[in-house]
């Protein structure tokens, strides 16, 4: 590497911001995957209801 | 379309002498479903800041593109360390007091929202001290103690899964929450007190911010976008926790008609 020039660790930098994104992401994924079955159970939101 | 709600039971009895018995909880009910704009909007901040911290903000000379790792790994550490675990102990000191079950249900999502932003600290640490300092990890005291909280973190959750009384399990984990959050001053303070390869904080001392004006303001965005998807995180979870309460609830409902 030349003098002055910034060392080419691009690895790590991608690899840290996949792996942060797949944590939030995946996190908000799966909150908002669980919500919209316990409310499916529930009935609140786009379930058939039954009469009664 | 019907809203399910629960009122507060009374206690089947009380004891002579004994003290008078907590107000019955308000009726629980559904939270609003739909469209989570405030979890929308973090996520948002979180792609934005992304944005400007790989295409608008300069690569440092030393540490090349890995220094840029910076703009993930402190902002969760302190929206993990200074907003959500205090958070955990505020909610479950007020609960030991008031004994309101929305406390419980604020304080046990922050905790689930704490160790995700805690995982991602110990996941691009190791990743930018290795190329900064050659190594994953080392024991010394900041890194350790940070482990340490994760796992008491995660024991507040087991803990929570563990006991089947509500009461009982609320009280329990508020004890841990509140005691949890003391290792927060040693973390801080790690830097000062022992030998450590971690840098001293560049943002949260005494003195005034020593980072270059662009890299500063990256670094600000980045508290903003972290708090913004931390508040979406807690209140998605916290309605979750409502939901499945009321799920609960019903089930039992269902459960105690068949018997």
């Amino acid at each position: 590497m030349p003098p002055g020039m910034p060392p080419d660790n691009a690895v790590y930098f991608h690899a840290a911001y996949v792996l942060a994104a797949l944590v939030y992401l995946g996190y908000a994924a799966l909150l908002v995957r669980r919500r919209a079955r316990a409310r499916r159970a529930l009935g609140l939101d786009g379930a058939p209801r039954t009469p009664g | 379309m019907t809203t399910p709600s629960l009122a507060g039971t009374p206690p089947a009895y009380a004891a002579p002498g004994a003290p008078a018995a907590r107000p019955a909880p308000a009726p629980l009910a559904a939270p609003a479903g739909g469209f989570d704009g405030l979890l929308a909007a973090g996520v948002l901040a979180l792609v934005g800041l992304v944005v400007r911290a790989v295409w608008f903000t300069p690569t440092e000379a030393m540490q090349g593109l890995a220094q840029k790792i910076f703009y993930l790994h402190v902002p969760s550490a302190v929206v993990a360390l200074y907003l959500a675990l205090p958070l955990v102990a505020i909610a479950s000191g007020v609960y030991l007091w008031l004994r309101d079950d929305r406390l419980d249900r604020l304080a046990e999502a922050a905790a689930e929202v704490a160790l995700v932003f805690m995982t991602v600290v110990l996941v691009t640490g190791p990743i930018w001290g290795k190329p900064v300092w050659g190594t994953w990890w080392t024991w010394d005291a900041r890194l350790t103690l940070t482990l340490f909280l994760w796992f008491v973190v995660v024991g507040y959750l087991v803990l929570r899964g563990a006991v089947d009384d509500r009461a009982q399990r609320a009280r329990y984990s508020a004890v841990l929450g509140v005691l949890a959050v003391l290792l927060v001053p040693f973390i801080h303070l790690s830097v000062y007190l022992f030998r450590t390869l971690h840098p001293m904080p560049v943002v949260l001392k005494p003195s005034a911010p020593s980072l270059p004006p662009e890299m500063r303001t990256t670094l600000l965005l980045g508290f903003g976008a972290f708090t913004l998807l931390f508040a979406g995180l807690v209140r998605a979870r916290v309605r979750y926790g409502v939901e499945r309460e009321l799920l609960a609830l019903r089930e039992d409902g269902l459960d105690a008609a068949e018997g």
